[in-house]
């Protein structure tokens, strides 16, 4: 069930009311009831899958903990690090892989019927995945102890306001708060309340909206004329921001309600002034999990050859997490041009920060903004590969913004207000945040009038501006 | 190799990898403390440390350095 | 615990106020019929303007009719009384002012699944039928509908039952739009503002598409499916010349005539050359919907040209 359906909305208090009700011993036990129970209200069997998962990576770590001698440990690394990415290999690329063999039989005229099957991906798949495998890589490099109770690394794997979207938490973070039997904590309810409102309003009043026009524009690109396909290009990175981010706030006050600290997800991230600051500001759980299990050892790996060492690090690093968005070749793309702005940074990197120095600019306003503009023009070109369904009409997206000047351009004037409404709350309350925190605050003011207030007028915000159900206003269809 | 020995070596890295004259070490000072001290770079740090004092880290030893203090401590054991 | 669980309800107090109050007024009639005259006249003036589409639904739903009526202003036009005279079948104009074609179909879809209908009307022009015109504001509306939750907790009930108590307390006439011009300026007003319409027109083939689909579940379902091309004032009309429209206003209406039967009211004629018959260019007067109602029933047509398709609705 999804954070913004009504299923959700009666489902979580009642799981908040029984978690309370069970002796702090137990209490782990209605989590993970509840987390299967939410697991299976998307997709039943999928949850065998999820169990499955969880199992052999609950033996095979145990395994890998007696294990004393080093090549044994290493080859049982390997073996559960597999099985567990298998299932999401499997589902996730058996299609593309399929289609490219049937391809590439054609092309030499044979013609073998390869079965077509069509897959549902298992909700969550990427994300699990991911934790499993972290937990996995945190028990050979004795991080942390394989647990014992398979029931508490089930819960872990399983945890519902993370399994959906993340943010991708660590074992060494998660089960140590699961094992600690504390009381319930009003402050952190309230907290918790607050984020999730927060997280709606991202989501319902500017994701939801923006996506109106982007899908719009972009599920018809031979339609639309160059500046509707820049304005939606321009919209595309905000909607993912307020999609994910929203999403992403919506879980983390969830758990904490629950008595849980998440790790932050997200971090104002187009006030980055550079590529390198921004990916420690956007999709930080899974960034960080990627720097530590792929870069990290990779860059080690790869030291002797220094700087380059570090730039074939960053692209196979970034390669991977273009394919882990989706099995498609614009995500390819989309990953090496993230790998390829990295590396150009750390390889200039000495030389900008002397002339940084040399002219003073580090505190300079107009340098701020321009390294802020930059960026985003960097991720926003990189995110046209993101957002369209094909090689080809990517590529259209880009001549046809500098060339089409045919048609009208596509203008919503609802939606277009709408967005930028909600899009200037976020702007302003973020720019507070990043220059002058601790100032100006509402939902965390000293006055309770004050707090309560904002939380209202974001409360009939929502209501009034918010997308609710499948709106798609625009209903192209050929 | 004694702390002793070890620090001013260490120092001289460090002002080299991160561009840095006046730089000072400490035992708690950590990746945040110095500007320009990030994953990028920290490799390469690593890298100059084991050709410096000729020695080899593991990868498991990474994840034991969490401040200089700790870097100082696995040099040593490496002797 | 209590007091934590007394700031939550303390704080909840005035959301919970409001749902009671909108419980109590129901501006859209989703619990009851509404039974309170003064009420139902403020529904009526307030709601009606407010969501067009969850207040005619809900109400349709209420009281369903085999025949029905679906498009925009233009056909809003052929009250339901008009209808008493010529046929036992009741009739529900469900047509919402501002709609798009897209709306329409959306009603229409929603409609046949839930109820049997004998016959529907839709009304055209080429204004709507235009590929630039897409907005379905139909489907939230259902939406809302759909859930009692969301009843209570969209905008548009909250600001009816604000506008409804606020005319009930300081008894005064709320009216929610209001031409901002006398009548001679409005016309010329509106007759620029078409260039919106015409100068942005592109040809619709999903319309073509879904209309099809339509026209062939209605012929499945024996149902009679009629289009009316509701008549303009030819200063309007005029218009189709002065921006290049011809080939596709006759494209337009050799779709329709594929599709269904049509009654094309909009050429140049006694009735709408006359000023008098019009309020403004696009919309006819009563005087003008009792004629071609009774047209349409009695089969003497003065005025309309009048085109059917024997593929779907059999033989007359």
């Amino acid at each position: 069930m999804a954070f913004t359906s009504l299923n959700f909305l009666i489902f979580f208090p009642l799981t908040a009311l029984f978690y309370w009700l069970t002796p702090v011993k137990y209490r782990w036990a209605t989590l993970l009831f509840a987390s299967y129970f939410f697991y299976l209200n998307t997709k039943p069997v999928f949850a065998l899958l999820l169990a499955g998962v969880t199992l052999t990576t609950y033996i095979l770590t145990r395994i890998i903990d007696q294990t004393k001698l080093e090549s044994k440990k290493r080859s049982i690394l390997v073996l559960t690090v597999v099985s567990i990415l298998l299932p999401l290999l499997f589902f996730k690329y058996f299609t593309v892989i399929n289609n490219g063999i049937l391809d590439l039989l054609e092309f030499y005229h044979l013609r073998w019927p390869l079965p077509e099957i069509k897959f549902l991906l298992p909700v969550g798949i990427s994300f699990y995945t991911f934790m499993a495998i972290g937990y996995t890589l945190d028990v050979y490099n004795e991080e942390i102890e394989a647990e014992k109770n398979i029931g508490l690394l089930g819960l872990f794997i399983s945890f519902f306001p993370l399994i959906l979207s993340g943010p991708i938490e660590r074992a060494k973070n998660m089960i140590p708060q699961f094992k600690a039997q504390k009381g319930v904590d009003y402050g952190m309810i309230t907290q918790g309340l607050k984020l999730i409102l927060w997280g709606y309003f991202m989501k319902l009043v500017v994701a939801d909206r923006l996506g109106i026009y982007v899908d719009a524009v972009y599920n018809n690109i031979s339609q639309h004329n160059g500046i509707s396909l820049l304005l939606a290009s321009i919209y595309y990175p905000f909607q993912i921001y307020a999609d994910l981010g929203g999403y992403s706030l919506i879980a983390i006050g969830t758990a904490k309600i629950l008595g849980f600290d998440v790790m932050q997800n997200f971090k104002r991230p187009f006030f980055a002034t550079s590529m390198a600051e921004f990916w420690r500001r956007w999709h930080i759980s899974l960034i960080s999990w990627l720097t530590d299990y792929v870069y990290t050892p990779l860059s080690f790996y790869f030291r002797k050859y220094k700087i380059w060492g570090i730039v074939t690090a960053l692209m196979i690093t970034f390669l991977i997490s273009g394919i882990w968005h989706g099995a498609a070749l614009t995500f390819i793309i989309w990953g090496l041009m993230q790998g390829i702005f990295l590396s150009i940074e750390a390889l200039t990197n000495k030389r900008k920060t002397l002339f940084e120095k040399k002219y003073n600019l580090s505190n300079k306003g107009w340098y701020i903004l321009l390294g802020i503009i930059l960026t985003f023009v960097l991720f926003t070109a990189s995110q046209v590969f993101g957002r369209a369904a094909n090689l080809k009409e990517a590529f259209q997206v880009y001549t046809r913004i500098f060339t089409d000047t045919h048609h009208l351009p596509y203008k919503d004037g609802q939606t277009m207000l709408y967005s930028a409404i909600g899009l200037a709350i976020i702007f302003i309350t973020e720019f507070r945040d990043e220059f002058f925190p601790r100032r100006f605050l509402l939902f965390e003011n000293k006055k309770l009038f004050i707090r309560w207030l904002s939380y209202y007028t974001v409360i009939f915000l929502i209501l009034y501006l918010g997308v609710f159900g499948n709106e798609k206003f625009i209903y192209f269809q050929y | 190799m004694e702390t002793s020995e070890i620090t001013p070596k260490l120092t001289k890295i460090f002002k080299i990898v991160f561009n840095n004259n006046s730089l000072q070490l400490t035992n708690e000072l950590t990746a945040n403390d110095i500007e320009g001290w990030d994953s990028l770079s920290h490799m390469l740090l690593i890298s100059e440390i084991e050709s410096s004092f000729s020695i080899k880290f593991k990868l498991k030893d990474l994840n034991k350095m969490k401040n200089v203090g700790d870097m100082i401590e696995l040099i040593k054991s490496k002797f | 615990m209590i007091n934590y669980i007394k700031k939550l309800v303390l704080f909840s107090l005035p959301l919970i106020l409001i749902i009671i109050v909108e419980l109590i007024i129901d501006p859209y009639n989703y619990f009851s019929e509404g039974k309170n005259e003064k009420l139902s006249r403020l529904k009526n003036e307030i709601s009606q303007k407010d969501n067009p589409y969850l207040f005619k639904l809900i109400a349709y739903d209420r009281s369903p009719c085999s025949t029905i009526i679906l498009g925009d202003s233009r056909i809003m036009g052929l009250k339901p009384s008009l209808f008493e005279n010529y046929s036992k079948e009741k009739v529900a104009n469900i047509a919402i002012g501002g709609g798009t074609i897209q709306d329409a179909i959306e009603i229409f879809n929603y409609v046949t699944t839930r109820h049997t209908i004998k016959q529907v009307f839709f009304g055209v022009s080429i204004e709507t039928y235009s590929g630039t015109f897409l907005r379905n504001r139909a489907k939230p509306s259902l939406e809302i509908k759909n859930s009692f939750v969301r009843y209570l907790l969209n905008r548009y009930t909250f600001s009816s039952t604000y506008l409804i108590c606020r005319s009930m307390i300081r008894k005064e006439r709320i009216d929610l739009y209001r031409p901002p011009f006398a009548k001679e300026e409005f016309w010329k007003n509106q007759l620029i503002s078409e260039s919106r319409f015409l100068g942005s027109y592109s040809y619709p083939t999903n319309y073509y598409n879904e209309l099809k689909k339509i026209s062939e579940y209605c012929k499945e379902k024996n149902i009679k499916l009629a289009f009316i091309i509701s008549p303009t004032h030819i200063e309007l009309q005029e218009k189709i010349n002065e921006f290049n429209l011809v080939k596709e206003y006759n494209r337009f209406k050799q779709d329709i005539e594929s599709l269904g039967d049509v009654y094309d009211y909009n050429y140049p004629n006694i009735l709408t050359e006359t000023k008098n018959n019009f309020r403004d260019p696009y919309h006819h007067t009563d005087s003008v919907a009792r004629i071609i109602v009774k047209e349409i029933y009695t089969k003497e047509f003065l005025y309309a040209k009048f085109t059917p398709n024997f593929t779907i609705n059999g033989s007359k």
